[in-house]
């Protein structure tokens, strides 16, 4: 009797035929390579961007295969140093030995902008590690509570926010000390504002899915809720800027570098190199170009460094954000 | 089909149930007033059987289903789950209390998409309480979550996709799979089908009876379709901004309702013939604001029987006679009409 209104009997929905055997990791691994494939089409199809792509590929390989293209001197502890050829101050240009001269001090510019290439993915990665960590941290908190715990996390923020950065950061290594961890957690201590802030903003929109309120139902305890159903949910544009920022990072160390606060005396820094060339921009009298390799070389070795990233970082913005297309 | 589930005994039974959701303004986020979202609900549910809840939108449906779970936290009541033949009420529970008494109710959600974690493989969507509760573990989990997709009609290989790979009605089906995997008593149905086509609505709302006897489960089921809840329910109650004014067997609130509100909903069945014309009772005026509802009966306003004490005395929820609960200061002598008044031709 009841039944009249609902139909009982229909059709079964048609379900799609399952996958068969196929392990989870043959999977995923199939599904990361189609989406990572998808995003390198689309980053050649523009000119910038390929060329970001391509200058960023050569310096990774460069900094992959130091040790081959330019290997340490014999008896050389730390391949971080740069070998010195000599004591004189004056910088020699290049020759067979010293392939792009020598800087200050007789440090061989070829070597440092080799090396160097490592420093500066190594600090351009661990910060943005930890920047990233902390922001995430701060900003996923202080979105899923909100209330006090977000009116104070959020005060925190602007606080480190009202002061310019890179003086902050200038400030923080002198009180700490030469050396590029401390320029490290400089960079560290004054750089996860805005990613906090960004995912603060996202939390604040996935914690409204009902699949939040589906885990308190079940118990999940608000640890659990905001790691695996709210933040991942909600990283995926703070991973997307954080990558596009290495660039910045490594040139604000190379900047740090360069005021004599950042890497120690010898160690192979772009940055350093620069500081080892500024009293030789202008040379003799008779030719003011004399010494042009000592801050020629190092000086195109960061501007292409940050200019691949801003190439790349465009077309990222593009790829992961179809509605910012155009802007900036 | 007849419906006759209900052992008798009382499974859950809710007592002036308040829910305010405070209203802030001004820089110092004063409290101004109050939405009265939930007034004074008060209804109890027997083991076993389908309470359907109606009413319109913004009636509070939703939020009472929530408090029940205490997804939101009451404001005053009461809501006494009898567990192994103690009653507890949840309503005072502290967090870590209640915990274990999640295992007894769960809910089905209204929109099957945003109730899926889009990040989470369908086997981790339903193996979340297990894990949480840490009950199973390991090939066991496994095994339970795979006996689970079976049991909602979903092929178990399954596992290992995405929420998006699925249509509407098949992520409704993992979202039941879900509720049931702590084996709870009670199941909050918060609309389950009203975002679904009707021919999978159909195939949802069975599989939702059929898992009632084989679990033995226990319904709510809140739902703004009146003939699906005819379909579903043993009983009904009807919400009207923030309290119930109507609860009885099914088939008495579609033959003999008791409150005009009831009657007025009725009119408004559809009938499937288009040469059909009848008698359909336009209700005055729109939904009061919860923030300020009417004095006396909420319902007075609109009522077309409404005289003098309405808006001076709050009616109470009562039994008049077999289990029909009304809220009306005339439930007893008002002759009301039965949804045969309306849809059929005379």
């Amino acid at each position: 009797m009841k039944a009249q209104q609902v139909k009982t009997e229909t059709a079964l929905e048609p379900l799609a035929p399952p996958t068969k055997n196929q392990s989870f990791w043959a999977d995923n691994l199939r599904q990361l390579w189609a989406n990572t494939w998808s995003v390198l089409k689309q980053l050649f199809k523009n000119p910038l961007s390929a060329s970001g792509f391509i200058i960023l590929l050569g310096f990774t390989l460069v900094a992959l295969l130091a040790p081959w293209l330019a290997p340490p001197p014999e008896r050389h502890f730390n391949p971080y140093m740069i070998p010195q050829d000599g004591y004189s101050s004056t910088p020699h240009p290049p020759s067979v030995q010293h392939p792009l001269g020598t800087t200050q001090n007789q440090y061989d510019i070829f070597y440092g902008l080799i090396w160097g290439t490592r420093t500066a993915f190594i600090i351009g990665i661990i910060v943005i590690f930890f920047t990233l960590l902390v922001g995430i941290v701060i900003g996923a908190v202080s979105g899923y509570f909100g209330g006090w715990i977000d009116e104070i996390l959020m005060r925190i923020t602007e606080i480190f926010l009202a002061f310019p950065s890179l003086v902050a950061t200038m400030v923080l290594v002198t009180i700490l000390g030469r050396g590029l961890d401390k320029v490290m957690i400089a960079f560290i201590v004054f750089g996860w504002m805005a990613y906090a802030r960004l995912i603060r903003g996202n939390v604040l929109q996935a914690k409204e899915n009902t699949y939040v309120e589906a885990a308190r139902a079940a118990g999940a305890n608000a640890a659990r809720i905001l790691f695996r159903h709210v933040v991942p949910n909600a990283i995926f544009p703070v991973l997307v800027v954080a990558s596009l920022d290495i660039g910045t990072v490594v040139l604000g160390a190379a900047a740090l570098s360069f005021l004599g606060i950042g890497a120690p005396e010898g160690y192979a820094d772009w940055g350093q190199m620069i500081n080892y060339a500024h009293n030789w921009i202008l040379g003799t009298n008779d030719d003011k170009l004399a010494y042009w390799y000592t801050i020629f070389f190092p000086g195109l070795t960061i501007s292409l460094f940050v200019l691949g990233w801003n190439f790349i970082g465009d077309a990222f913005r593009d790829i992961f954000d179809p509605r910012l297309r155009g802007t900036r | 089909m007849e419906n006759t589930n209900g052992s008798g005994r009382i499974l859950l039974e809710v007592k002036d149930l308040k829910k305010y959701f405070p209203v802030k303004r001004g820089i110092f986020r004063r409290t101004v007033a109050h939405v009265k979202a939930v007034d004074g609900v008060s209804f109890f549910i027997r083991e076993g059987e389908t309470l359907g809840l109606v009413g319109e939108s913004g009636c509070g449906k939703t939020t009472t289903g929530r408090v029940i779970l205490k997804l939101i936290e009451p404001t005053s009541g009461q809501v006494i789950l009898s567990r192994d033949s103690q009653m507890v009420d949840l309503a005072r529970l502290r967090p870590r209390q209640l915990k274990p008494l999640r295992r007894e109710m769960q809910i089905i959600f209204q929109d099957p998409y945003s109730s899926l974690n889009p990040r989470m493989t369908i086997g981790d969507i339903i193996a979340e309480p297990l894990v949480v509760h840490s009950v199973a573990r390991g090939k066991e989990r496994e095994a339970r979550v795979k006996e689970l997709l079976e049991a909602v009609g979903l092929n178990p290989n399954y596992m290992k996709r995405y929420p998006h790979e699925f249509s509407g009605g098949q992520r409704q089906r993992i979202g039941i799979a879900r509720a049931l995997a702590l084996d709870p008593k009670l199941i909050i149905c918060d609309e389950p089908v009203s975002a679904l086509d009707v021919s999978i609505q159909a195939q949802v709302i069975n599989l939702l009876q059929d898992l009632q006897k084989e679990f033995g489960l226990t319904y709510l089921f809140i739902a703004h379709d009146l003939s699906v809840v005819r379909h579903i329910s043993d009983r009904i109650a009807v919400m009207y901004l923030g309290r119930i004014v109507e609860m009885a067997e099914t088939e008495k609130i579609f033959t003999v309702p008791k409150h005009p509100y009831t009657e007025a909903l009725l009119s408004a069945v559809p009938v499937p013939d288009p040469e059909f014309h009848r008698e359909r009772i336009i209700l005055k005026g729109d939904v009061p604001s919860p923030v300020n509802p009417p004095s006396g009966c909420h319902f007075h306003p609109r009522c077309p029987y409404a005289q003098a004490i309405c808006s001076q005395k709050v009616p109470v929820l009562e039994d008049i006679g077999g289990g029909h609960y009304a809220s009306c200061h005339f439930a007893r002598e008002l002759k009301l009409a039965g949804v045969a008044d309306f849809t059929e031709k005379h």
